[in-house]
């Protein structure tokens, strides 16, 4: 390859990634901000992400499959992350966004809420919490889910109803 | 109502079936036993509504997009640049080892050159044991720690056999370690019988034979010893200069191909007027080119450079 191409393939490829991860950075974000639960490591696990699906570009035969493909990257990042790190962070109430309309009492009981919320993940697995946030908050379908995590749809399945029955359970904790 | 819709669900099921997990048959018999048990239908609405209250969590916080678009494209690129050097630097010998070589060339090449210069002054000592002859006036005398000057005349005496042997080893020892593999001159002529006074200064490091100052083997050992030292910073020092050069220049050069590239004649113009100022050495010889002899030159230079 001469100089001239190799200027010219290296430009083509950074207007490609460009592209590339403009297009799934907000959909990537959003699954590991799921799963870690804070925006600091949910943001280098972004980008650790892009750069493995990169450089493994050529391994993506078909354009089509490129979100599934990039979140299964990304799922799989997170959970890595998580299970080195045993636990997981939840952001700070402060950080995440407020309803300019909701009353500061308001505001104040929403962020209770989630705290409680948070917590009640804490109690399941890495797999557990993931299989349940892609399904019951990211309305993916279980067979996608499967994918996502890598195992089969009876092992999924497994996983969401534990994360369910066991998160069921803390909830009606708080009411008792 | 049989047996068989009597048995309560298990939960896990419940659980699947309020999320339409459930496989058709699983479903079918819930339905019949929720609609006749209230706990069963009071335990299936707790997982209806999971669903709603897990949607709190739903969440994202208010992110710069365009800031952490930007930072996932330095890594990604980073990342490129680093994996292509590690290919590219397959067929090169590190960086490390080219400084080893260059700096074991410059070693050899010192003692080469300089190894008869060395000899020459360390010639005036005696090189064994048996050259010590017995009429000469003065053998040379080392080992002194002390500051102190110390006067060995002997005046005709044979010198003790033992004394002398200690004497010249010590004498021989730094010559013989640095200059081994370095063939010796011939030996100068011995000094006068019964004239020569060898006076050795230790803490001057001279050594005075016959009335004539010449420098002493731990002088030369220690400039030896510098001369090497100062090879091997500059060696290092031109290794990463010329290194962090051409770096520069295939920065240059692929910069102006580029802008040729996508921008014809017009591009390349544009590129060398935008980068005037620039101090890269190779943009400034271009940009000379271009001056003196136009734009077509610095396209032939380009041109033979890319090939």
């Amino acid at each position: 390859m001469t100089e001239q191409e190799a200027a010219l393939s290296v430009s083509a490829d950074a207007v490609q990634d460009s592209a590339f991860i403009e297009a799934h950075m907000r959909r990537v974000f959003r699954l590991i901000y799921r799963v870690v639960g804070n925006v600091p490591d949910a943001q280098d696990l972004t980008q650790e992400a892009f750069i493995k699906a990169l450089r493994r570009r050529d391994q993506l035969q078909d354009r089509d499959k490129a979100a599934h493909w990039l979140g299964r990257i990304a799922v799989n990042t997170a959970l890595d992350f998580v299970r080195k790190r045993k636990r997981v962070v939840f952001e700070e109430i402060e950080k995440a966004p407020q309803d300019s309309s909701e009353t500061p009492e308001q505001s104040v009981l929403r962020g209770e809420q989630k705290r409680y919320l948070e917590d009640g993940l804490r109690l399941l697995s890495a797999r557990e919490r993931t299989a349940l946030i892609l399904r019951d908050i990211e309305g993916m379908p279980a067979a996608e889910v499967a994918k996502q995590l890598g195992c089969s749809p009876a092992t999924v399945r497994s996983h969401i109803a534990n994360a369910r029955v066991k998160f069921r359970k803390y909830m009606e904790g708080r009411k008792q | 109502m049989s047996v068989f819709f009597l048995q309560h669900p298990r939960e896990t099921d419940l659980a699947l079936f309020a999320g339409g997990e459930s496989g058709p048959f699983v479903r079918w018999r819930i339905e019949r036993h929720v609609e006749s048990c209230e706990q069963c239908q009071s335990l299936a609405a707790a997982y209806f509504r999971l669903p709603d209250e897990l949607r709190e969590l739903a969440e994202v916080p208010h992110m710069d997009w365009n800031e952490m678009a930007a930072a996932i494209e330095v890594g990604v690129e980073n990342d490129r640049l680093a994996s292509k050097s590690q290919r590219n630097r397959g067929f090169v010998p590190p960086v490390a080892w080219q400084a080893g070589l260059a700096v074991a060339g410059v070693v050899i090449a010192v003692v080469v050159v300089r190894g008869p210069q060395l000899e020459q002054s360390l010639g005036d000592a005696p090189k064994t044991v048996s050259e010590a002859s017995t009429d000469e006036a003065v053998e040379t005398v080392t080992g002194i720690a002390e500051s102190k000057t110390v006067v060995a005349e002997v005046p005709g005496e044979p010198m003790r056999q033992d004394a002398s042997a200690e004497m010249a080893a010590d004498a021989v020892a730094p010559r013989d370690a640095l200059v081994s593999d370095v063939a010796a001159p011939a030996p100068p002529p011995p000094p006068q019988t019964g004239a020569a006074v060898a006076k050795l200064t230790s803490a001057e490091g001279s050594v005075t034979v016959g009335g004539q100052s010449t420098p002493s083997a731990v002088t030369a050992e220690q400039r030896l010893r510098e001369n090497a030292a100062a090879s091997v910073r500059s060696a290092s020092a031109l290794a990463g200069r010329s290194e962090g050069a051409e770096a520069d220049a295939r920065k240059v050069r692929q910069l102006l191909i580029a802008a040729l590239a996508q921008g014809g004649d017009a591009g390349l113009e544009q590129a060398l007027s935008d980068f005037r100022d620039d101090p890269a050495v190779e943009m400034q010889r271009l940009r000379r080119v271009f001056e003196q002899d136009g734009l077509q030159a610095v396209k032939q230079i380009l041109d033979s450079m890319d090939r």
